[in-house]
């Protein structure tokens, strides 16, 4: 590693909420000691606000220990009943390498006394024991020269009698065909028993020389070349485990989440998804970076005690020359809940956690030199922390999958402009105006659905609730249709769909199929998530818009100056009166905001209301920004193709809509349509019009009295 | 670094000592349209090989280069500065782009 500054000190918190009663582990790495304390956020950069440190038992000075991060994905057998046994024995599969050229070995499997991979030319070979390179040469080297992305059919035969080995490797790919049999000698031990791994070797207690790449169909093969286990990779998907089927039947069990749901090596895009054809989803990809858990022992456990109040709040561990602070979530005890409940978008920090974009993307620089901190420098040399789902695997493909098991080093106070560091612009305003509010994490509701928020009146999502799952969607749908007040307070809204699987919480998959604002794209046939098997991708396309369910959607971004909102005649009408109370019509609304985009409330991503979208008809659009300038863009599902009135300076229809309607239920929807809203809130020390309105909005959204529907 | 080359008509187009003197005069603007267009090429070329400033906790700060293979160290290639980077620093990122972009020295 270079002489650039980077974090040494890391952790993540497990699980990411609490009620009274309940604990969260708190699991570091150090290279020294470290002092700990537990703070409550009020606000963020914007505010000043300064934590408030709690006192509880688990602050105080722990020693730490320096820990690994055992990434790279990889399938485990613990033994093959009677395999390999005395005689010969042979294993075969389809394999399709992604990064064949990596210069160290990649292991295809690995078992007792045999290794079969590609060298570190990207050579097929295999050889006895460990991979060469570890134990000297292979004893047998495949004349066909892999391609990446391309299927072969390999098959391994080792006599341990004459001291052989056959390997077979056939391209898959007509009209490329190409065939090769190769012979070689050497020393492969006799031993029945003992761990099969597929995309990884063991020496000692490390797995190593991992696999970037594809594997389907694995085999295990007795002395007459007849399977004795074979593992259908299309069956459960949503889980780790697969089970083998033959007369040695035995289970694999994939470690640090693979990628499920990709084609195989029959796939001819007549199905796009295992649903309508399995056969065609027989495969796996393993990454050398996947991380699910990092598996480190919690150095701390944090008791949530009765009496604490529900928030935003963090572990704070602190060396002689580092800081690092580290987010988790206080929700109410049962039955104590407040009208007002903030929920904390811990699928979109998810998401966005350890983002490489910034050294591993074209798309990243805009207008400077890209500058990066300690976070940012720490993330571009450190690919075991684990992709984020805007990047793409170090083998080129997208990172489908990512886990919050692991330290997520954007999260937190020196992160990006978006993310928990923008939440707390809306923490500090709930403080200051003090309002009476409780968190909720968008994984609770995940888990929970409506009853979630069976003690909440209004829902505020902050400043960029991006990410959804059907689960979220339903029960916050539920929620409005049934009376409940929803405050969207930020852009780029109810955009992606993600999954979870149903027994690890802490893993959340998202494809984005064909068209999105986005970093990455799924390839062809990877439409469909492994957890659940729905179409990925926007809500949008798939049926539900975000302007149904806030009014609002995401119709472009820019990386400059913000704009005010200017306020269209319908923001006179008595039903927009209380949201409007002390505020001048006359002039341009949220004119400031100087802390992040600055130039106006209006920016960042921006959403716009569309009734063809789905925009209720008898909503009140209230305000809208722009023009925008030339470095906005409309989002690509925004355009059919490209054109001269994609800039924001010649697009009117990409603004932020400021939108206010009513529900049958007596509820109500309110939606600023911009990331930056946020930050305007505390100019002047929150004496502003959009902190004005936005207090306005939520004094009457929590108070009971039903909204009244507009007549017809 | 091994960098897809650019074309040979836009290299004709923005290989100018004119481009050059420009951005060393005034490496945080304003820009000529021109000079606009070449910084464009040159921020969506491969991300190998790209200038980036680090800046540390206490306020030093490096230029470095972004390796070929993400997850490797960054090659440090100034620094540390006391300071955040400012318009030398921003000229000495140009000079690399300039570099990778067409095999030369940034002209003078």
């Amino acid at each position: 590693m270079s002489a650039l500054p980077v974090k040494r000190l890391l952790a993540y918190c497990d699980p990411w909420s609490a009620r009274p009663g309940e604990t969260i582990g708190l699991h570091v790495s150090s290279d020294g000691p470290y002092e700990l304390s537990i703070v409550r956020m009020t606000g963020g950069a914007a505010a000043g606000g300064a934590p408030i440190v709690v006192d509880h038992p688990a602050a105080g000075r722990y020693d730490g220990t320096a820990r690994p991060l055992p990434c790279g994905s990889y399938g485990e057998v613990d033994g093959v009943p009677g395999w390999p046994g005395e005689g010969d024995f042979g294993i075969d599969l389809f394999v399709m390498p992604t990064l064949p050229r990596l210069g160290r070995p990649q292991t295809i499997a690995s078992g007792p006394g045999f290794w079969l991979g590609l060298d570190g030319d990207g050579r097929f070979a295999a050889t006895t024991g460990h991979a060469p390179g570890a134990a000297g040469a292979a004893v047998v080297v495949s004349a066909v020269e892999p391609h990446e992305g391309r299927w072969y059919r390999v098959e391994l035969r080792v006599s341990p009698a004459r001291g052989s080995a056959r390997l077979s490797v056939t391209s898959h790919a007509a009209p490329l065909d190409r065939a090769a049999v190769d012979e070689g000698t050497g020393a492969f031990p006799a031993a029945a028993g003992g761990t099969l791994r597929f995309g990884a070797t063991a020496a000692g207690d490390r797995v190593i020389d991992h696999l970037n790449g594809r594997l389907a169909a694995p085999r295990c093969l007795d002395a007459e070349g007849e399977p004795v286990v074979r593992w259908d990779l299309a069956e459960r998907l949503d889980q780790a485990a697969v089970p083998g089927h033959g007369p040695a039947a035995a289970t694999l069990r994939f470690v640090n989440t693979p990628v499920r749901a990709v084609p195989g090596p029959d796939w001819d895009g007549s199905a796009h998804s295992p649903v309508a054809d399995p056969a065609h989803y027989d495969a796996v990809h393993l990454h050398d970076d996947d991380l699910e858990d990092a598996l480190w022992p919690h150095d701390a456990e944090i008791a949530i005690p009765a009496g604490l109040r529900s928030g935003f709040h963090a572990a704070v561990l602190r060396t002689a020359d580092e800081e690092t602070v580290v987010p988790f979530f206080v929700r109410p005890a049962v039955g104590e809940g407040a009208a007002v409940t903030l929920l904390a978008s811990t699928a979109t920090y998810l998401a966005y956690a350890n983002m490489r974009t910034n050294t591993d993307s074209t798309l990243s620089e805009y207008v400077r030199t890209m500058t990066l901190n300690v976070i940012f420098t720490t993330i571009a040399q450190r690919y075991d922390l684990g992709p984020s789902l805007y990047d793409s695997h170090r083998d080129g493909s997208p990172c489908f999958v990512v886990s919050r098991r692991r330290p997520l080093l954007t999260v937190t106070t020196a992160g990006p402009v978006w993310s928990w560091k923008a939440d707390l612009d809306v923490v500090g305003w709930l403080e200051h105006a003090g309002i009476d509010y409780d968190v909720l994490t968008e994984e609770d509701l995940h888990r929970e659905g409506p009853a979630a928020l069976a003690e909440c009146r209004c829902v505020i999502a902050p400043t960029h609730s991006e990410y959804w799952s059907t689960s979220m969607w339903d029960a916050i749908s539920a929620f409005v249709e049934g009376g409940g007040r929803l405050m969207n307070l930020g852009g780029n809204a109810f955009y992606w769909r993600v999954s979870h699987p149903p027994d690890r919480p802490w893993l959340m998959e998202c494809r984005r199929a064909e068209s999105g604002a986005r970093f990455t794209a799924a390839p062809p046939g990877t439409y469909h998530h492994q957890y659940g098997g729905e179409l990925g991708g926007l809500w949008r396309r798939i049926g539900r818009t975000p302007q149904s369910m806030i009014g609002v959607g995401m119709t472009g971004q820019g990386w400059d100056d913000g704009t005010p909102y200017h306020f269209n005649p319908c923001a006179g009408e008595a039903r927009a009166a209380f949201l409007v109370d002390g505020i001048d019509l006359a002039v341009p609304f949220g004119a400031h905001g100087a802390f992040g985009f600055g130039g106006g409330a209006a920016g960042g991503e921006i959403d716009r209301a569309d009734p063809a979208l789905g925009t209720p008809e008898h909503a009140l659009v209230l305000a809208s920004s722009g023009p925008h300038s030339a470095y906005y863009y409309l989002a690509p599902e925004e355009t059919l193709f490209a054109n001269d009135a994609i800039p924001g300076e010649v697009a009117p229809h990409l603004r932020a809509d400021l939108v206010f309607f009513e529900t049958r239920g007596g509820g109500a929807v309110f939606s600023t349509g911009s990331i930056a809203w946020s930050e305007s809130l505390a100019t002047d020390g929150y004496d502003n019009d959009v902190a004005r309105m936005t207090t306005n909005a939520v004094r009457r959204m929590a108070d009971p009295e039903p909204f009244p529907v507009p007549a017809d | 670094m091994p960098v897809a080359p650019l074309p040979a008509g836009w290299v004709a187009e923005y290989k100018d000592a004119e481009l050059a003197r420009e951005f060393r005069a005034a490496p945080l603007g304003p820009h000529s349209p021109r000079l606009q267009r070449l910084l464009v090429v040159m921020r969506n070329r491969p991300v190998a090989g790209k200038p980036v400033f680090v800046v540390g906790d206490d306020g030093r700060s490096w230029l470095a280069q972004i390796p070929e293979h993400f997850g490797e160290p960054l090659a440090v290639r100034g620094g540390p500065y006391p300071a955040p980077p400012g318009p030398q620093e921003e000229i000495e990122a140009f000079a690399i782009r300039w570099r990778t972009l067409f095999g030369e020295e940034l002209p003078s």
